[in-house]
C-alpha cells in the first residue's frame, strides 16, 4: 500500500477538515443543548446562558399537568402509532407482489408506482378529492392520504426481492398459499427493511405539519408540532393559568423537548440500519 | 418438462393472450394482495388529476359555479402578488442551489477523508440528526438562536451598544436564514449519497496519483470529482426538476411580515385556495406549477440523453 507523504500542507488541510467539521456538529448540538437548559430555566430569569441561573422542574411539571400541551402529545401519539400500523401493513402487503419478478403487468405497475413520485398535481387536487369523500376534518383524511409513502414502498419491494427465491418457490411447490409464504416466510426474513420502513414511517407521522393543518379545523385535535409552531413561531400566549407557586411557566421550551424526544428515541434504530448500507443499496436498486 | 415445451411451442394461436390470462389465474392471490395499494395509489395519487377540470371554474369565488375557461389564468398572470411570489420561489431555490448544493459534496469530502473513525462516526451521528427533527423543531431552534431577548447573538449586541436585529422578521436577512437552516437541516444526511458514491471509487487510482505527487487538493479534482459526477449530475439534477417546490419550510418559519420575499408559489396557492376557499384559482395554481415542472422534467431528460446517449431520470 502507497503511504501518503505527511507534508505540512497535509497537515494544515487535516485541522482544517476537523475545524470545519467540528465545527458544523458544534452548530448542531449547542443550540439543542441551550434550548435544554431554557427548559429548566425559571421564566424570570431567562437570558443568554449556559446553565440555568435558577434551575426548576415546573416547566416540565405544569405541561404534564396542564391540557395545553398534553392533548396535543396524545394526538400526535395517536396518529403516529396507528398511521404506522397502517401503513406498514398496506406497504408489505403492496411490496411483496411488486418484488415477484415474474408479476404479470410488473414493468406496468412499477411504472405506476414511480410516476407518482415524479409528477404531483398539488395539494389543492387531493384536498378536492378528500373533499369529496367527506372526510375533511378527520384523522381519516391524514391517514389515508399518507397511507403508502412510494419511497418506502419501493425500499421495502427491492429489499424483498434480494430475498433467494428459491425459498418462495419451494414453498409454493409445496402447496403453500401467498398470504401463508407473506407471512410465514417472506415477514421474517424481510425484518431489516420492515424495521427501517416502520422508523421511516414514525419519523413521517410525528413530524407531520401541513397535512394536519389542512385537514383538521378543529384545535382540539391539533398536533404537537402544529401547537409548537404556534407556541414559538406565532408566539401565541398560551399561558393559562400559572404553576403552583404562582410563578409564571414558560412553555416554549419545555415543548420543543417533547416534540424531539420520540424523533432522539428512535434515532439511534435508525442509524443503525441506515449506516449499515441497506437505506443505500436500495436507493442505487 | 420438454414435452410440454414442445406442446407450447406448436400450439401457437393465441399464445399471448391465453399466457396472459393463465398468468393472471395462477398469480390471482398476489394480484389480490396488490389491489388496496393500487386502489391507494388511484384514489390519492391519480384521481387528483380529475380535478383538473376545477382550474377552469370559478368554484369558490361565487354560490354560482359555472366554467369561465382561462380567466383564472388571465387573473394569475395579472397579479402583482403572483408575481412577486413566482420570483421570490425562483430566487430562493437559486440561492438554495448555489449555496447549498455544494455543501453535501463538500462534506463528503471532509469526512471522507477523515483517518479517525471515532471521530468521523460521532460528528456524522451528530450531523445526521436534524434531518430527522421536524420543520417545527428547526424552525422553533432557529427562532430562538436568533432571538432578539436570548439569542445567541445578544451579548454581541449588547457588547456593541446596539438593538438586537430580530432577525427571523427581517425582509433583509430572511432569505439568507431561509437557506442557511435548510442547510443545516439536510446537508449532512445527503452527504451519505456522496459518501456511497465515493466508496466505491477504486483505491488505485488514488495510488498512482500519490505515486505520481498529487495532493489532496488535486486528488480531490481530478479523480474523486470525476468519479462521483455522475451522482452529482443525478442530484443536480433532480434540484433543479424541483425548483418551483419549496413550501414546507417557508409555511412554517415564515410570518406575514417577511412575506414580500418569502411568500412562494405553493404558499400562495394554500393562502388564496383553502384559507380563502378559492378552491378554483388555487386548483389553477397548482395546475400551472404541474405544468412547469412537468416541462422542466422533459427538459431534464433531453439534457441527459444528449450527455449520457441514454435515459436517467425516466
Amino acid at each position: 500500500m502507497v503511504v501518503e507523504k505527511k507534508s505540512k500542507g497535509y497537515a494544515v488541510f487535516m485541522s482544517f477538515d476537523y475545524l470545519i467539521m467540528g465545527a458544523f456538529a458544534l452548530s448542531i448540538i449547542l443550540p439543542m443543548l441551550y434550548i435544554l437548559q431554557l427548559s429548566f430555566s425559571d421564566f424570570a430569569t431567562l437570558e443568554f446562558r449556559l446553565i440555568p441561573k435558577k434551575f426548576t422542574l415546573n416547566n416540565y411539571k405544569f405541561i404534564i399537568e396542564n391540557a395545553t400541551i398534553i392533548r396535543p402529545f396524545i394526538n400526535s401519539v395517536v396518529i403516529t402509532i396507528a398511521g404506522t400500523l397502517l401503513s406498514v401493513f398496506f406497504t408489505v402487503m403492496m411490496a411483496y407482489p411488486l418484488s415477484r419478478k415474474d408479476l404479470v403487468f410488473r414493468k406496468f405497475f412499477n411504472y405506476f408506482v414511480l410516476f407518482t413520485m415524479m409528477f404531483s398535481i398539488g395539494f389543492i387536487p387531493e384536498y378536492l378529492v378528500i373533499m369529496s369523500l367527506h372526510l375533511v376534518g378527520s384523522y381519516s383524511a391524514i391517514f389515508l392520504t399518507h397511507l403508502i409513502g412510494t419511497f418506502e414502498l419501493i425500499l421495502l419491494r427491492n429489499f424483498i426481492s434480494s430475498i433467494p427465491d428459491e425459498i418462495i418457490e419451494s414453498s409454493r411447490i409445496d402447496g403453500c398459499s401467498e398470504m401463508r409464504i407473506l407471512f410465514k416466510i417472506v415477514f421474517p426474513l424481510a425484518i431489516p427493511g420492515i424495521a427501517t420502513i416502520t422508523l421511516f414511517y414514525i419519523v413521517n407521522y410525528w413530524n407531520m405539519y401541513f397535512p394536519v393543518v389542512l385537514y383538521i379545523n378543529d384545535s382540539k385535535k391539533y398536533t404537537l408540532q402544529v401547537i409548537l409552531r404556534e407556541l414559538v413561531i406565532e408566539e401565541e400566549d398560551m399561558i393559562i393559568g400559572t404553576a403552583q407557586q404562582g410563578t409564571p411557566v414558560n412553555m416554549k421550551y419545555t415543548t420543543i423537548i417533547a416534540s424531539m424526544l420520540p424523533i432522539l428515541a428512535v434515532y439511534p434504530f435508525l442509524q443503525k440500519y441506515f449506516t449499515k448500507g441497506l437505506l443505500v443499496g436500495s436507493l442505487k436498486g | 418438462m420438454d414435452n410440454n415445451i414442445a406442446l407450447l411451442k406448436k400450439s401457437n394461436k393465441n399464445t399471448g393472450f391465453h399466457e396472459m390470462l393463465r398468468k393472471i389465474k395462477k398469480q390471482r392471490s398476489l394480484l389480490l394482495m396488490l389491489l388496496p395499494g393500487v386502489i391507494f395509489f388511484v384514489v390519492i395519487r391519480y384521481l387528483p388529476y380529475e380535478k383538473i377540470y376545477w382550474a377552469f371554474t370559478n368554484y369558490g369565488d361565487s354560490p354560482d359555479v359555472k366554467f369561465i375557461g382561462l380567466q383564472n389564468f388571465k387573473e394569475l398572470f395579472a397579479s402583482k402578488e403572483f408575481i412577486r411570489v413566482f420570483f421570490n420561489t425562483l430566487i430562493i431555490s437559486f440561492l438554495n442551489l448555489i449555496f447549498g448544493f455544494p455543501v453535501p459534496i463538500i462534506i463528503a469530502l471532509l469526512l471522507n477523508e477523515m483517518k479517525n473513525k471515532y471521530v468521523s462516526k460521532t460528528i456524522q451521528t451528530i450531523i445526521y440528526l436534524p434531518n430527522f427533527i421536524s420543520m417545527v423543531v428547526v424552525a422553533s431552534i432557529w427562532y430562538i438562536a436568533l432571538s432578539p431577548t436570548n439569542g445567541f447573538l445578544v451579548p454581541l449586541f449588547n457588547l456593541l451598544d446596539q438593538k438586537p436585529i430580530f432577525f427571523m422578521a427581517d425582509s433583509r436577512y430572511f432569505r439568507g436564514i431561509l437557506v442557511a437552516s435548510n442547510i443545516w437541516k439536510g446537508a449532512g444526511f445527503n452527504a451519505i449519497i456522496y459518501l456511497a458514491s465515493m466508496s466505491s471509487i477504486d483505491p488505485q487510482l488514488y495510488e498512482s496519483a500519490i505515486i505520481d505527487g498529487a495532493n489532496k487538493w488535486r486528488q480531490a479534482i481530478n479523480i474523486t470529482i470525476p468519479q462521483i459526477s455522475g451522482t452529482i449530475a443525478t442530484l443536480l439534477l433532480l434540484q433543479l426538476t424541483g425548483i418551483l417546490n419549496i413550501f414546507m419550510q417557508v409555511l412554517i418559519m415564515a410570518r406575514p411580515i417577511v412575506y414580500d420575499v418569502a411568500n412562494v408559489v405553493d404558499l400562495y396557492a394554500y393562502q388564496t385556495g383553502v384559507q380563502n376557499m378559492r378552491l378554483g384559482y388555487g386548483t389553477a395554481i397548482n395546475l400551472f406549477k404541474a405544468l412547469v415542472s412537468l416541462i422542466l422534467v422533459i427538459i431534464a431528460n433531453i439534457l441527459t440523453k444528449k450527455i449520457n446517449g441514454d435515459e436517467a431520470v425516466m
